[in-house]
């Protein structure tokens, strides 16, 4: 069998057996993932350049549709099959309502979005994919909650797809053909004589990738959809889906590779402004990330707000721009993964997603927090763990271009990263543990299995950024860019400095093995329970305080609101939501029209006449 | 050849971890009898930082579990991670990878160690404390950025040994004179980076019970004063290599080190303390300006590369 | 001219059968409701013969007497797919009768249900502009009766405000077909599409502004459209079913095949002759319906109903394609009608099975229907999607047709389509919300719902049809565009095809 083709077809197979078998969870659940495994041994059989093109008799003509392997396409292919693997291999154990026929079925639309060489199999795969994750949101942990955010994004994500499908038969009415290749190249073409138009029609595109992957102004569904979707399929929204966008974004920035546009500090100006959504997405996603209670919001909030970190890089569409980007999207996906796969794992442990409610975990799961530690280390860009490089690359390719605003913006929305990154990890695992938690275990075999892999993984592609940089490089120079210099595995090479991340590795070994021995020389020191704390003469039980309020977690960054006060009035979420009560209102005063009297009706009928036979009259 | 090679970059480094501390220790002791004459105190002795952790690491204490511990060794060994990529003076252990970002960003991981160790004691006051750091790293960070990115622009280059190296050849050439209004804006960061008043809300002894160090005895708190003393160290190091030209021996290293220390000192003793959203947003105001406004005028004077 | 006039058993066997359906009756009920079957079958499979052999255009003429003069039927591409939706969405009703039909005057429910089935076959293939009123009293009196079937009260007023609406439709045609009679002395479509230009053009726009009127009345159009909310919600399932799967297919075939065929006016977009566009104005009333009916919808709570109003709105997306007056518009006009009919017929049976086990019609009702009955919120699922033109069911590509051919078309069409998928996505919003509550929420009792054998059978059909469809367009593509081809070139599509000897004028 062809392998493109399997790439769909084994997925629609497996979804056809998942669904029979529903009843049985724990069937469906090794369907998915054998599914998923099988789909990934067919990627070996592809290479860059393969083709494959059939025929649609369709609107009258007899429209060649195609698939083709770009190195874009093997790399978003691997890195989103190889999470899938991990995620149903966690899932097996996992039981939350996820149905895993859907998500073959998300997992053939994202193989086909990935692999498709004609818009129409682009929007078919794209509006497939719509669905299917929709449906999929429906049946989380809350019912009400989890239709209205399924609902939310059903909203934002259909209206994207229409905003795109005009985009489409836009630009085929000029060109005559859907093939994507041709068409971005005709725009190109056509870039220095009619700059608007070309810019209209790209905009089109770019509402439909902004909203799925939750970009300013469309960030809003984010977090109502990720906080209410089923646990077990958040880690592939954030991971996976947000980089259909990303994607998306890729297939026509390098039209500004062509000149003629009037440029901002040697910046192209749509990208310019691009990159400042993106700036501003980032921040706005750290912001609200620290306010939240909700941990699975939270880290909606940080998804997004990484996805605003790698649009603002490839926006800039120069080599280590893109190469920033396409990093972070590969370390976004891994440390976003091993998040919230921590992250599931606790809710189905402790049964809340309310941090104020949660406290001192690790104590019962240490692994877990282990691996949630490493990947907020990862995800805060510390080194040695991934995602230090491409946060770092993303700054040098910002600031060589002397976008000083934009970078110092990033690197606040860095900074607040920070912030929410030790709210969750101190509100979930530390602090004191509640009595309520007394029972709680560290999660199943396979779950242990997941995490440790997980955090494998986040050192590993830590120490040797190279197994990511190589195919990001072969992807920089397919877009006609110049790639960066390579030098070994464990060198990232920046702008402004390159780095050896083994020896970094190897200085904080030793730094840390030097800290035991010094920890364990000298002197000794014993454990006491959690309650035995100083609490400044105070005894907590005189006070009413048992030790679940005698944690400080609620509203922990209190005196910030006084600061963002400002910045926390607009609500764009609120302009939605009352864009959409609007049109209900409407709908209620058009309702009124079917009164259900015959008379009225036959008025309306009349009266319809009468007006027509007037206009006629006028005309005539 | 290759194992003896690690063992003297392996003693090395021990060597200037243990000046660094050593350093750093002196400097919070004459800080101390600094701030006790500006109070007309007579003080404690300069050496009573060495006094102070011999006695504490030989103490017993008490631990609040493995994620306690790890925690406090977390918050100390990044700090000495750093240090080996700092020039200090002529001197670098590992030139080749002396990238500032680098050198930031394992001091950030060794306060995201620390926050885990202090958080994992469950000590409402110390949560407090932990949350007020963050949030003033919110502040001071972001003014420090932009500083950072002008000298990175400035000096074409991220590493700290060729930025030293650029400002060879006396004192015109160093940044300070070159970029006066970013060196304004990171002296003032230092003041937050360093945790003193006004921006000590952090610690804030009477009232949130020393905050971070609340849960913290014995060779606990022996390590919180070695990443102190240590971060101390690293932090006017990093400005010193920046700014003032870094240095041609050692000793003239750390009397650069020193000067921006006094100033810090004489600051903190005559301001009191901000609540924690002004200063927060202190630092929004006048070094973010500054900062922004040296990095616009190095663009300006054809900082941008062309890529 | 091809002829091929055993194609008159299309319009007799089921008129006949209807008529003798009494005799049956006497014998056995069952046996009534079998007759039903097996005459669609028939058409069905007649239909399907005319299709894949390609037997189609071809004129049925009526003793010998040629057109104009005779009367005749003209099966074209256009009609050979109507045909076709109609036998199998009326075989898969009354397959469905079979379980449902089972009180009341069953016998006579078959009788009207099988006269209005061949009456709307009639409607489609007739080549005379009278003989298409005479059916369209046929199916109307049939629908009315049908209509007010059933235990419930609702569904007598629900049948009189149609009965109502509809004589006044009718009666505006007639006056429309008069003003033309007058003017041409003709009564034969083909010949009056050739010589509409000799007409004066006053009057020509006041009969088309009449016939438009009349017509608007079935194909569902505001503000003619009154009745389509109360008498689908009044109506038992499988008549609601039937009106939006066929009755509305034949308002919207007559409607274009005056605009498009006799009015029409050829060129790169069809306009009509006379002093207005009469494609436009039903452009304008389509977009009404689309805004209107979707928005009604939006503040539905009783899913019936919302299916009604939806229903409208989805006649109101044809009749926007149609109006395009493209190729491409025509095309996804067909393309969309088909689909339509499909699986709001198929939503209409799945309510009536759940409402069969005593859950109401409300929304909330729907809650937990998964846990209940996978099958039956699957399928509902597959046809929801598919009327929200969503890939892998065939909603997507008459979907995709048409905004392609409104941006072809360019112009104030532009706007039109904005509306269109502004309100599709409100329609996306309560078709999803359902289903989200279907799929959702744990029921408060767990009695799982046993679907029998035969009402299980069109849905199956139905969601295979619709799959089918969505994974290869070209089963209903290729002959919609031969059907738009009909529709956008008269002369040659039509007339030509009609009366060979005629001069277009």
């Amino acid at each position: 069998m062809n392998s493109l083709l399997a790439l769909l077809i084994v997925p629609v197979i497996g979804s056809a057996a998942a669904a029979i078998l529903q009843r049985y969870r724990l069937v469906e659940r090794l369907i998915t993932f054998l599914t998923f495994s099988v789909t990934f041994l067919f990627l070996f059989g592809i290479k860059v350049g393969d083709l494959f093109t059939w025929h649609l008799d369709f609107l009258g003509k007899n429209l060649e549709m195609g698939l083709q392997i770009t190195p874009l396409s093997i790399f978003m292919l691997y890195m989103t099959i190889a999470f899938g693997i991990v995620l149903t291999f966690y899932n097996i154990s996992e039981k939350s309502k996820m149905k895993g026929f859907l998500l073959l079925l998300t997992l053939a639309a994202s193989n086909w979005i990935f692999m498709s060489a004609d818009l129409i199999s682009f929007f078919f795969a794209w509006e497939l994919m719509g669905w299917s994750s929709i449906l999929m949101i429906f049946g989380g942990r809350r019912e009400a909650e989890s239709r209205q955010g399924a609902l939310y994004y059903a909203m934002m994500s259909i209206g994207g797809s229409y905003s795109m499908l005009i985009g489409i038969f836009l630009l085929s009415n000029l060109t005559g053909t859907f093939s994507i290749q041709s068409n971005v190249s005709y725009l190109m073409s056509i870039l220095s004589v009619h700059p608007w138009q070309v810019l209209g029609i790209v905009s089109l595109f770019f509402v439909a990738f902004m909203v799925k992957s939750g970009i300013f102004p469309f960030h809003t569904w984010v977090p109502y959809t990720y906080g209410e979707a089923p646990d077990g399929f958040v880690p592939y929204l954030s991971s996976v889906m947000s980089k259909y966008g990303v994607y998306g974004f890729l297939i026509f920035l390098p039209l500004t590779l062509g000149t003629h546009v009037p440029t901002v500090l040697g910046l192209a100006w749509p990208n310019y402004v691009l990159l400042w959504f993106g700036s501003i997405t980032a921040v706005v996603g750290s912001v609200l990330a620290f306010m939240q209670d909700d941990v699975k919001k939270l880290f909606a909030y940080s998804s997004f707000s990484n996805l605003g970190f790698i649009l603002a890089a490839i926006a800039l569409f120069t080599p280590i721009g893109l190469t920033a980007g396409l990093f972070h999207a590969f370390n976004h996906l891994l440390f976003n993964g091993a998040i919230f796969i921590t992250v599931i794992a606790l809710i189905s442990k402790v049964g809340t997603t309310r941090m104020s409610e949660m406290g001192g975990i690790w104590q019962k799961m240490p692994l877990t927090f282990l691996t949630f530690f490493v990947g907020i280390a990862a995800a805060a860009g510390i080194p040695p763990f991934a995602g230090f490089g491409s946060k770092w690359m993303i700054f040098q390719a910002m600031i060589s271009h002397g976008l000083i605003f934009a970078t110092v913006l990033l690197f606040f929305a860095s900074i607040a990263s920070f912030l929410y990154l030790m709210r969750a990890f101190h509100a979930v695992f530390l602090g004191q543990l509640s009595h309520r938690y007394d029972n709680v275990k560290e999660v199943s075999a396979i779950g242990k299995i997941t995490e440790v892999f997980l955090l494998g993984a986040l050192i590993f592609f830590g120490i040797l950024p190279g197994f990511v940089l190589d195919p990001i490089n072969s992807i920089v120079s397919a877009f006609g860019l110049k790639p960066l210099p390579t030098s070994g595995y464990e060198y990232i090479n920046g702008f402004f400095s390159s780095i050896n991340m083994v020896s970094i590795f190897i200085v904080v070994i030793v730094a840390f093995i030097f800290g035991f021995v010094l920890f364990a020389i000298v002197a000794k020191h014993k454990k006491v329970p959690q309650e035995d704390n100083y609490t400044a003469g105070q005894i907590p039980q005189d006070w009413n305080l048992t030790p679940e309020m005698y944690q400080f977690s609620y509203d922990f960054y209190e005196p910030m609101n006084k600061e963002l006060a400002p910045f926390l009035k607009v609500k764009i979420d609120g302009f939605f939501k009352g864009f959409g009560e609007s049109v209900e209102y409407i709908g209620g005063a058009v309702k009124e029209i079917f009164t259900g009297n015959v008379q009225i009706y036959t008025y309306l009928a009349v009266g319809g006449l009468v007006i027509f036979i007037i206009a006629g009259w006028v005309v005539w | 050849m290759v194992i003896v090679e690690f063992l003297i970059k392996l003693a090395q480094g021990f060597g200037i971890g243990a000046l660094a501390l050593a350093t750093g220790l002196l400097f919070g002791g004459i800080g101390r009898k600094i701030m006790a004459r500006i109070q007309r105190r007579y003080g404690p002795p300069f050496t009573q930082n060495y006094i102070d952790l011999f006695k504490l690491f030989s103490k017993g204490s008490v631990s609040h579990g493995w994620a306690f511990d790890l925690g406090l060794v977390a918050g100390f060994a990044p700090m000495l991670a750093a240090l080996m990529f700092l020039p200090i003076g002529p001197f670098t252990l590992l030139p080749s990878d002396s990238s500032l970002i680098m050198i930031v960003y394992l001091m950030m991981m060794a306060y995201l160690g620390m926050a885990m160790g202090v958080l994992a004691s469950g000590n409402p006051n110390s949560a407090i404390g932990m949350s007020r750091a963050l949030m003033l790293m919110t502040g001071y960070e972001v003014p420090f950025a932009a500083v950072i990115f002008s000298v990175y622009l400035f000096s074409k280059t991220g590493y700290l040994t060729q930025i030293v190296a650029q400002q060879a050849g006396g004192f015109m050439n160093w940044n300070i004179v070159k970029m006066p209004l970013g060196f304004l804006a990171i002296e003032i960061a230092l003041q937050g980076m360093l945790g003193e008043k006004p921006f000590d809300q952090a610690i804030a002894p009477a009232e949130i019970a020393s905050g971070p160090m609340v849960e913290l005895g014995g060779k606990y708190l022996g390590f919180g004063m070695i990443q102190h003393s240590v971060g101390l160290f690293l932090e006017t190091g990093i400005v010193v290599d920046l700014f003032l030209g870094g240095a041609p021996n050692f000793w003239i290293f750390i009397a650069k080190q020193f000067v921006l220390y006094f100033i810090v000192i004489l600051v903190d003793a005559i301001l009191p303390r901000l609540r924690i959203h002004e200063s927060t947003s202190f630092f929004w105001k006048l070094p973010l300006f500054l900062g922004i406004l040296q990095a616009v005028i190095v663009i300006i004077q054809g900082g941008v590369l062309n890529v | 001219m091809k002829t091929y006039n055993l194609a008159a058993l299309l319009v007799g066997v089921p008129l006949l059968m209807a008529f003798s359906i009494p005799l049956f009756g006497f014998i056995s009920k069952q046996l009534a409701k079998w007759i039903t079957v097996l005459t669609l079958g028939f058409e069905f499979f007649f239909g399907l013969y005319i299709f894949l052999w390609h037997i189609y255009p071809f004129n049925v003429i009526m003793g010998n007497w040629l057109p104009p003069f005779g009367e005749n039927l003209y099966i074209g591409p256009f009609a050979t797919v109507l045909i076709i939706l109609i036998s199998f969405v009326g075989l898969m009703i009354s397959i469905y009768n079979l379980w449902s039909a089972n009180h009341g005057d069953v016998v006579h429910f078959a009788l009207l249900f099988l006269m209005f089935v061949g009456g709307s076959i009639g409607l489609v293939s007739t080549g005379d502009i009278f003989n298409i009123f005479i059916f369209m009293e046929i199916t109307g009196i049939s629908s009315f009766a049908l209509a007010a079937y059933g235990p419930e009260r609702r569904a007598l007023g629900g049948a009189f405000k149609y009965l109502v609406v509809s004589s006044i439709g009718s009666t505006l045609y007639l006056f429309g077909v008069l003003l033309i009679y007058t003017q041409l002395g003709t009564l034969n479509i083909a010949e009056i599409a050739a010589r509409i230009s000799q007409t004066t053009s006053g009057l020509l726009t006041f009969a088309g502004i009449l016939l438009v009127a009349g017509l608007a009345v079935e194909a569902e159009l505001f503000p003619f459209n009154g009745w389509v909310p109360d008498t689908y919600t009044g109506a038992v399932n499988p008549v609601s079913a039937t009106l939006s799967g066929i009755g509305s297919v034949g308002g919207v075939y007559v409607l274009f095949r005056i605009l498009m065929t006799v009015f029409g006016k050829d060129g790169n977009f069809v306009s009509t002759y006379g002093n207005i566009d009469l494609m436009a104005l039903v452009a304008i009333l389509g977009s009404a319906t689309v805004v209107i009916g979707e928005l009604s919808a939006l503040v539905q709570k009783n899913v019936k109903k919302m299916l009604a109003y939806s229903s409208m709105a989805q006649m109101g997306l044809v009749a926007i394609g149609f109006s395009i007056g493209s190729k491409m518009g025509s095309y996804a006009g067909v393309f969309q009608l088909v689909n339509h009919s499909i699986a709001k017929a198929m939503m209409f049976l799945i309510l009536g099975i759940i409402v069969s086990f005593g859950i109401g019609e409300h929304i909330e009702d729907m809650k937990g229907l998964w846990y209940k009955s996978p099958f039956l919120t699957v399928t509902f699922t597959i046809g929801s999607l598919s009327l929200l033109g969503l890939p892998l069911f065939g909603g997507f590509w008459s979907k995709f047709a048409l905004v392609d051919a409104s941006i072809q078309r360019g112009g104030w069409y532009d706007f039109v389509i904005a509306i269109v998928l502004f309100a599709s996505v409100v329609e996306a919003f309560y078709y999803l919300r359902i289903v989200g509550y279907m799929f959702t929420s744990k029921p408060t009792s767990t009695d799982k719902i046993k679907v029998s054998i035969s009402p299980a059978v069109p849905i199956v059909a139905f969601s295979i049809l619709i799959i089918a469809i969505g994974v290869f367009p070209q089963i209903v593509g290729g002959i919609s565009w031969n059907a738009a081809h009909e529709l956008t070139d008269k002369m040659g599509g039509y007339v030509l095809n009609v009366i060979p000897t005629i001069v277009g004028h």
